[in-house]
């Protein structure tokens, strides 16, 4: 059986989050307009170094990079549910970097105790009078791989 | 042996990996070849002429040579399983502080970019020094095992071949 690709490394890592179960129906690259849908929207790699010892071998750190957009329920001026809806944000931005610390989150690379992952900037996206928001939150993976002469 | 000269594409500079380094890890007899440096980003081979320079009364410089003494270092050893070359320096440096294994290391240096024909030049050095400098690292990171290198004993030359299908190096002494 194939190894899982990296975005579906990272779908099941986000839908692991024990705390909501919007992040169990992550879509990619879209999001229904509706509270409780969520998805995971890929934004690319960034090769961030490269290192090649006297033998041609090579090391290369990447950065993988993902948003992820949720829809919470959030009526205009309401505190109560604004409040929620930013610890909530906050809190998986908490939990992710448990996950990267801990060595929990999956393996992206070939020198797994080394990767990071990140969860950051998370902040509303957008909200309307019809009582939907969309928070945003950025996704990173830095990991490292080995090319062997 | 006749001069060497390089066998590269014409105008375009030499890649540093056609300069290999190998340690023997077995005997000097049956030899095994693995190389050094990996992990390595930068390691350089320093001769030592042992140059000294007078001037005579009447203001001529003279400078005698020798033959020179050749060291390098290699910092930035990143420790792995499947390395038996750096496998052996730490069994020999760090588990049993040899000195003498450690002085007595058999090294073969590899000029894949020069030969006489198609076959690379190479020179052995049947009694060179390796000791490591230290063993540590960075939390978070890797363990590193910087050492340093003297070439050492009867220097050898000749050229070596490599087994299509192991990659293994033999090398052929030059006839006298």
């Amino acid at each position: 059986m194939p190894d899982a690709t990296p975005l579906e490394k990272m779908r099941a890592f986000v839908a692991s989050y024990p705390d909501a179960d919007i992040l169990s129906t992550l879509q990619i690259d879209y999001t229904d307009q509706v509270p409780e849908m969520a998805g995971i929207f890929p934004q690319g790699l960034v090769e961030t170094s490269r290192r090649t010892d006297i033998l041609g071998n090579a090391t290369v750190t990447n950065q993988l990079n993902f948003a992820l957009y949720t829809v919470l329920s959030k009526a205009p001026g309401e505190d109560a549910g604004a409040t929620y809806n930013a610890e909530w944000v906050m809190a998986f931005q908490e939990w992710v970097q448990e996950q990267s610390v801990l060595h929990l989150a999956p393996a992206f690379g070939d020198v797994p105790h080394t990767e990071r992952v990140e969860a950051k900037n998370g902040e509303i996206y957008s909200a309307d009078q019809e009582g939907v928001a969309i928070y945003a939150i950025q996704i990173s993976v830095t990991y490292t791989k080995t090319y062997r002469r | 042996m006749p001069n060497a000269t390089f066998n590269t594409v014409e105008g375009q500079q030499i890649q540093r990996e056609m300069l290999l380094i190998l340690l023997n890890v077995s005997t000097y007899a049956s030899p095994t070849w693995a190389a050094l440096g990996s992990t390595v980003t930068e390691s350089s081979a320093s001769y030592d002429w042992g140059e000294e320079t007078s001037q005579d009364i009447l203001g001529v410089t003279r400078t005698t040579l020798k033959k020179p003494t050749v060291t390098q270092d290699f910092d930035g050893v990143r420790l792995y399983e499947g390395d038996p070359a750096y496998e052996q320096i730490w069994v020999q440096g760090i588990q049993n502080q040899d000195p003498a294994a450690l002085s007595n290391l058999d090294l073969l240096v590899i000029h894949l970019y020069a030969g006489v024909s198609a076959t690379p030049f190479a020179e052995r050095y049947p009694s060179s020094a390796i000791h490591p400098n230290s063993i540590g690292g960075d939390g978070g990171g890797f363990i590193e095992m910087p050492f340093s290198a003297t070439y050492g004993g009867v220097r050898e030359t000749g050229t070596v071949a490599k087994d299509p299908e192991t990659g293994a190096y033999t090398f052929t002494r030059d006839s006298e």
